[in-house]
């Protein structure tokens, strides 16, 4: 790997203090979470959560008074990027949307009562969170929503049906899109609400993906609850809040998404090696297309970096990474399957830890058929999430280019 | 804005889009292919006030020296111009070889006339077949304290015109690179499949030469100088394609089909999108390595390969969906689509093709790690 994509006076001692943590947090041998078993994986992530957040490392981007560790945008960046080197998280699966999404969001939206009660329950682990956004009937068309909350009393009633839950099942809380005024037109008349799955009124059903895994759900609610405060940023006003949430840790994602997909690739050149497949011509010339796109991925990291660290809004330019990275990994992943050959009929060895948000395969991996496989097949999804190939091609038509709707 | 760039060099970047915008226009480009010898006013301004040639030569040799990451720029600006001017030839090619030559005398000689716009010169390197290393070349003799050289210089890139010109010959010692001085060459201008970049064939009948650095130095100046050239032509393919994007989203904003431009059809709008997706990809890779070429860290013969690859295989596929979102006028030759899909095939195949590279590239990543 190349050197760091960020220096500067002010980051190098940041830099340094983080790898002198590493070293002190880590066993000598530490090859990265992909070496270990899946329940020595699960351990080793609650032990290492535990450990960030004593340090006063785990909300990396909120302030200090609510126990965040209130770094500079770059110095978080490094600390990602110091992370993915190592092949270590920087929080369990579902601290994406316990810290980066929810957290971040009430601390931009949240009353003073909300950031006081949940702020910290997110970091010491009492309330962890899920998503509640898509609905069967609405995905990238996410205005259509049509899960309902109405006031009674002190409190919201609400029902109707979210989908594609990642994490659900794992949640006690979830941040939930709802329509609170059906008369309103589509983008008005929604509002964010915080509630606890707890409840009866909430019922979480898996779905098993492409994979054979069941990372993500369904969630029914049939007048659940939440007390009436637990609005966020204003009842109809929820549109706003909701996108603000989509721009969150992208400058951390630009610099570890090009650390990870390197580390990947190079296990697949190994693979490569070990079998032979890198002494055929076809195959050669497909690796090298594949050491090309990952290389201009990194430049596209770069540049977002630079973007982001010199204070651009999150613009169109998130869009052509997304879009990049998430066909790339379909096809470098479907090339592993070409590597592999006729060993990728049957799934053999260990299988990736987690499959919900799930880009690569853990830094340590092995090169077993299961997970390449795996990949393979979750990396369909990649091109699906968090808006679809073709919706950033219309984002990226109608905002950069100027194209009429 | 670029954040890449700093502000010096979007400065640069601004003056020369200006300058080119102005002297370099569609129009000046047709005049351009059609003239029986190239432009060369255009090309002393570029020169003498935009110091375009200078950038790489030093300053003791009347180049301003160690801006290779402003080269870059340039040759961005010239491909989104479809600049047709010798800089290609002169600077890119054989001011670089000269430099890389560590030859003084030559340099003294060629340089300050290169650096200042008033002196074009071509480099004719063996580029026949498959293998350059096994292709013949032409055959050069020592006649004492001077050289001559015969046989045929193939597609030497403005070959027909240039003030100087260089050939890579060989010698019992090896390849090695001649200056000729003039006579004994007979220059036939070839039919380009690029028509804005001229070439030509040099007959040559024991046109005497003089050597260039080291009898049988040609080998390593020319593997010194493939990063460089290779940069320069993703460059050049990047400013090929911002140019080709940025006319055919104009134009598909204000065609109309169906009562409707055409760019609000999804069909269309995500072609165009493609096309900003590699070009962002290829400019913030040249961005990227024109930091590399200053500040170093980084296998810059790879780096250059994998731009070289991506950038004119975005830029030619760019031109392809250019001709077709136009339809028909796209395919006419009043239209300039056709000049940047030459332009762009002809950016593929100049300094090792895909293939050619894609196998070099394989052969360092997959090379057994240490």
């Amino acid at each position: 790997m190349n050197a760091a994509a960020v220096t500067s006076p002010d980051v190098d001692g940041f830099r340094a203090r983080v790898r002198v943590f590493l070293e002190n947090e880590l066993p000598a041998d530490w090859a990265g979470v992909g070496e270990l078993s899946h329940l020595e994986a699960e351990a080793f992530a609650q032990r290492w959560r535990a450990s960030l957040a004593e340090h006063g490392l785990l909300a990396t981007s909120w302030p200090v008074e609510y126990g965040g560790a209130g770094l500079t945008d770059a110095e978080r960046v490094v600390l990602a990027e110091e992370f993915a080197r190592v092949g270590v998280p920087t929080g369990i699966m579902n601290d994406i949307f316990s810290i980066v999404m929810i957290g971040n969001t009430l601390l931009h939206w949240g009353t003073e009562e909300q950031k006081k009660h949940f702020l910290p329950r997110i970091l010491s682990g009492e309330d962890v969170w899920c998503q509640g956004y898509s609905e069967p009937g609405s995905g990238s068309d996410l205005a259509s929503l049509s899960t309902r909350a109405v006031l009674d009393h002190d409190e919201w009633v609400i029902n109707g049906q979210k989908i594609w839950t990642s994490g659900g099942h794992l949640a006690n809380w979830i941040f939930v899109l709802v329509r609170t005024n059906p008369d309103a037109p589509a983008h008005r008349g929604i509002s964010m609400l915080l509630v606890p799955m707890d409840q009866e009124g909430v019922e979480v059903r898996p779905i098993k993906n492409i994979a054979g895994e069941s990372d993500f759900n369904e969630v029914y609610f049939t007048d659940a609850r939440c007390p009436k405060a637990n609005v966020v940023g204003g009842v109809d006003e929820g549109w706003p809040v909701a996108m603000t949430l989509l721009g969150f840790e992208r400058g951390e994602s630009a610099a570890t998404l090009p650390i990870m997909f390197r580390v990947e690739l190079e296990r697949l050149f190994d693979l490569a090696r070990e079998n032979g497949a890198a002494d055929e011509p076809v195959m050669r010339d497909l690796l090298a297309d594949a050491y090309i796109d990952n290389e201009i991925m990194r430049f596209l990291g770069r540049d977002s970096l630079a973007r982001f660290l010199a204070g651009h809004a999150p613009g169109p330019d998130a869009a052509i990474s997304k879009l990049f990275w998430s066909e790339y990994h379909t096809k470098v992943t479907e090339l592993s399957l070409d590597v592999l050959g006729r060993e990728s009929l049957v799934a053999e060895g260990r299988r990736p830890t987690n499959t919900t948000m799930f880009q690569t395969d853990d830094m340590g991996a092995p090169n077993s058929s299961a997970s390449w496989i795996t990949t393979a097949l979750v990396s369909r999804s990649g091109t699906i999430y968090a808006g679809t190939t073709e919706i950033q091609k219309s984002i990226i038509g109608e905002k950069l280019l100027g194209l009429p709707k | 804005m670029d954040p890449l760039l700093d502000d010096d060099q979007r400065s640069y970047q601004r003056s020369l889009r200006k300058f080119l915008d102005t002297n370099w226009t569609d129009e000046e480009v047709r005049a351009d292919l059609q003239a029986a010898a190239p432009d060369r006013a255009t090309w002393r301004r570029l020169a003498g006030e935009l110091g375009v040639a200078g950038l790489n030569i030093p300053e003791q040799y009347g180049g301003s020296g160690g801006a290779p990451a402003e080269a870059l720029l340039v040759a961005e600006e010239l491909g989104r111009a479809l600049y047709a001017g010798p800089y290609f030839s002169t600077v890119v090619l054989a001011a670089n070889a000269i430099v890389l030559s560590g030859d003084r005398a030559i340099a003294e000689q060629l340089l300050p006339g290169i650096a200042s716009g008033e002196k074009t010169a071509a480099l004719a390197t063996i580029d026949v077949g498959r293998d350059r290393h096994t292709a013949p070349a032409p055959e050069a003799t020592s006649t004492g304290d001077s050289w001559v050289v015969s046989d045929e210089a193939l597609r030497v890139i403005d070959g027909a015109d240039a003030d100087h010109l260089i050939v890579e010959a060989s010698t019992p010692a090896g390849r090695s690179l001649f200056l000729l001085d003039g006579s004994g060459v007979e220059r036939r201008a070839a039919e380009t499949l690029d028509p804005t970049r001229r070439m030509a064939t040099l007959v040559l009948d024991s046109a005497p030469a003089q050597l260039i650095g080291r009898d049988g130095q040609a080998p390593e100046i020319l593997a010194s100088l493939q990063p460089t050239l290779a940069l320069a032509l993703a460059a050049e393919a990047v400013g090929g394609a911002a140019r080709a994007i940025h006319d055919t989203v104009e134009y598909a904003k204000t065609r109309h089909q169906f009562a409707k431009p055409i760019g609000s059809f999804q069909a269309v709008k995500h072609r165009c999108a493609e096309m900003q997706v590699r070009l962002d990809g290829a400019r913030a890779g040249v961005r990227h390595a024109g930091r590399v070429l200053v500040e170093g860290g980084e296998d810059l013969a790879l780096l250059a390969s994998v731009l070289k690859v991506y950038a004119t295989k975005s830029y030619f596929r760019t031109a392809a969906d250019m001709i077709q979102l136009h339809g028909g006028i796209g395919f006419t030759w009043e239209h300039s689509a056709h000049l940047h899909f030459k332009r762009a095939k002809s950016l593929e195949l100049l300094g090792g093709t895909h293939a050619e590279l894609r196998s070099a590239i394989a052969d360092v990543v997959l090379a057994a790690r240490g």
